[in-house]
Parts: structure tokens; sequence; C-alpha cells
């Protein structure tokens, strides 16, 4: 996890705080993020927990403190996309160096605590058409995040790809509940319960849609 | 009837997923407000889906 972390810092930190204008402040918290990822390893070798609170969430809150004093230094116009991608790449594989993976000839089934008996059956199998939909949640959110990156004005370029992250997350949690809520064949609420549940989403919708005709009309 | 609230908890999704894609496409043509209306517009339907196709989700 150091090789990734060590990119991370240098394309997303040292860089950035390198800069002649740059101030004290956020070069030391550039500098205790760089301790805290060299002594999170460090210190998990003999205090696990304490090495992976200094080596996620102490690296996390200096690097966070020293781009917020950053103040002008991360604005989009003066990202270098390659540095971006690279510093990316880097926090991502840093984050995954922190995981911790089962040892290597272990298996689930000798865990103590693993049920020894036959596999619970599914109370029921999901249809072709759970499936369809949430492959079809899949597709859209990918496809959001396609839509944008074409987005070229800086600014709405990235309020354009939170909306997409946030809208695609958004669908693929609620998706799988969607999918499996229709056509199950458990007891569920009459149809006229289930309507009144989803009452004040339609209704705020409904209104929604009036405004937005009514805007259309009289521009 | 159910599968009547069944359908329309399948159309809701769908027209969730064009609302948040109008919304995305609006941004893409630097229209913030149209592309606010929209999104909120696909998180409401979004939740109307879940809460019929799970009357007891918060």
């Amino acid at each position: 996890m150091l090789w990734p972390g060590a990119l991370a810092w240098v394309t997303t930190l040292l860089l950035p705080v390198s800069a002649r204008e740059v101030g004290l402040l956020p070069r030391a918290l550039a500098a205790m993020a760089l301790g805290a990822l060299l002594a999170g390893p460090l210190l998990a070798l003999s205090w696990p927990t304490l090495g992976r609170r200094v080596g996620i969430w102490g690296v996390l809150a200096a690097a966070l403190g020293a781009w917020a004093a950053l103040d002008q230094g991360l604005e989009p116009a003066r990202l270098e996309p390659l540095r971006a991608a690279a510093g990316s790449v880097g926090w991502a594989l840093y984050a995954l160096g922190w995981g911790s993976p089962r040892a290597l000839g272990q298996i689930p089934e000798e865990d103590p605590r693993a049920l020894r008996d036959a596999p619970l059956a599914p109370r029921q199998r999901s249809g072709r058409l759970a499936g369809a939909l949430y492959a079809l949640a899949v597709a859209a959110s990918v496809g959001w995040v396609g839509v944008a990156w074409h987005v070229e004005r800086l600014s709405s370029a990235l309020l354009a790809q939170a909306s997409a992250l946030l809208a695609g997350v958004a669908v693929l949690l609620v998706g799988p509940a969607v999918a499996l809520g229709v056509g199950r064949a458990r007891p569920m609420p009459s149809p006229g319960t289930r309507l009144s549940h989803a009452l004040p989403s339609f209704g705020v919708v409904a209104l929604l849609l009036v405004a937005g005709a009514i805007w259309v009309l009289m521009g | 009837m159910p599968r009547v609230v069944d359908a329309l908890t399948v159309l809701l999704f769908i027209a969730a997923l064009a609302g948040f894609l109008l919304g995305v496409l609006a941004l893409a043509g630097q229209r913030e407000l149209e592309a606010l209306y929209w999104l909120v517009v696909g998180a409401l339907l979004l939740r109307g889906s879940v809460r019929l196709a799970l009357p007891r989700a918060p």
C-alpha cells in the first residue's frame, strides 16, 4: 500500500503544495499526511486498530485539510488530467491496500462460526423481469456518467459528474429493491395500501409536472 | 389489481431513470434550472417506485 500511497501523495499533495504562492498550512498538512501514510502500516504491525486509524483516517483528514487550505490550488482549470488520473488510481489502490483479504489456503467453511448444515433454500427465485430491471439500472448509471463526461463547461462538468454519480448510486441501491419487490410471491399489503404509501411522492411529482408544463407553455 | 400496481412500479422506475437522464442531459446543455427540475422529479419517482415495491421501506 506504500507505493500507491506515495504515488497519490506526490501527484495530489506534493505537487500542488510545491507552488511558490502556497502558504505554510497546506504544506504542514501535506507533511502530516505523509507522516500518517508512513506511520500507519508500521503501527499496524503491532497495533492493527491504531495503525488502520492513522493510515486511513489520519491520512484522509490531513489530505482533506491540505486540499481545503490550498484555496484556489484545486480549481478544475488548474488540474492536469494525467496527474489527476494518476492520483485517483493511487488513492484507489491505497484504499484497496488497507483491505484484509483472507489468508491463502483458508476457506470460509473452516471458520468455527460457519453453519455446516444444508444450505438454506431461497424463498423465491428472482424472475427475468428482476434481472432485466437491474440490468437497465446498471446500464443507465453507466450511461449517465458517460453523458456527464461530455459536458464541456468546467463549472457544469463537475456538477454533472456529481449528479450522475449520485443518481447512479441511488438507482443501484434502490434497483434491487424494486426489481425483487415486483411480482414477489410472499404476502404483500393490498394494492390500495401500497398506493397510499407512495402517494406523497406522486403528489409532489404531479405538482412539479404541472408547474413544468405551465412553465413551458408560458415560456 | 396487484399486477397493475407492479406494472405501475416498473413504469415509475423507468420514468425515474428517464428523469435522471434528462437532468444530466440538461446539465450537458448548460440548463442548470431544468437539470435541477428533472433530477428532483427523477428522485421523487424513484422514491415512489420503492414505496410501491416495498411499502414498509423507510
